[in-house]
């Protein structure tokens, strides 16, 4: 399941997703799995990725039910 | 103070994990297969098997203590009487298969008698499934231990 959610804020804040993984400690092919759904951080990352795009969890990590497309 | 610095994010470490798993469990039983190879079907002396059984009891026992500490059992299945009867009945049961084998090409005794050779498989199964079981039973009740201590560890006192 691809995080559109994510992808959107990040290039709303102008962030690559190399320097997206600089910020918060990740590697590039880390943000882009993340994004295509191929990898599911752990919270303490998912928190890392929502400072550095001033996002809230809810924002970027929460389904508003369990069939929906994040 | 940590001496190595990971240089690998929590994506990395998990698949560099699963690799030295995958890589843990084929030396492990390619490791098993060259022993019983070497032991029984070559009835190859101890000294030339003796340094990889060595590094095979260590690579075990490192493997029962850490379990034991990190109160961990299985992937998949729990400590329980009806899991260590099957595990040790699987062990025991291949385990006397390749014996009867190896016993029948070996020694010529056994060709001409197989119900000897039936009689020692048995004796040599039910000796094997009784070892199985008791160090299979008694990991298995450090391992529920265990988990007990750590369940209270990180107990919630507001809760009772």
């Amino acid at each position: 399941m691809k995080n559109l959610k994510m992808k959107i804020a990040r290039v709303e804040n102008e962030v690559s997703q190399e320097q997206l993984a600089k910020t918060v400690g990740a590697t590039r092919q880390t943000i882009g799995m993340i994004e295509a759904g191929k990898f599911n951080p752990s919270l303490q990352l998912c928190i890392s990725i929502c400072r550095a795009l001033g996002k809230t969890l809810n924002d970027l990590f929460w389904e508003e039910n369990e069939n929906e497309k994040i | 103070m940590k001496k190595f610095k990971k240089v690998v994010d929590e994506r990395q470490e998990l698949e560099l994990y699963k690799i030295e798993h995958v890589c843990f469990w084929i030396m492990f039983w390619l490791l098993l297969g060259s022993i019983i190879i070497q032991s029984m079907f070559l009835n190859a002396p101890f000294t030339q098997w003796g340094f990889e059984w060595g590094i095979f009891m260590v690579g075990c026992i490192g493997v029962i203590v850490g379990c034991c500490r990190k109160g961990q059992w299985d992937f998949y299945s729990k400590p329980t009487i009806k899991n260590y009867l099957i595990y040790s009945l699987i062990g025991s049961g291949a385990f006397a298969i390749i014996y009867a084998i190896t016993m029948y090409m070996n020694n010529p005794y056994f060709k001409g008698n197989l119900l000897a050779l039936g009689a020692l498989t048995a004796f040599v199964f039910a000796m094997l499934f009784a070892l199985i079981f008791a160090a299979l039973f008694i990991t298995g009740s450090l391992v529920k231990k265990r988990q007990k201590q750590l369940e209270d560890e990180f107990r919630d006192d507001d809760q009772d």
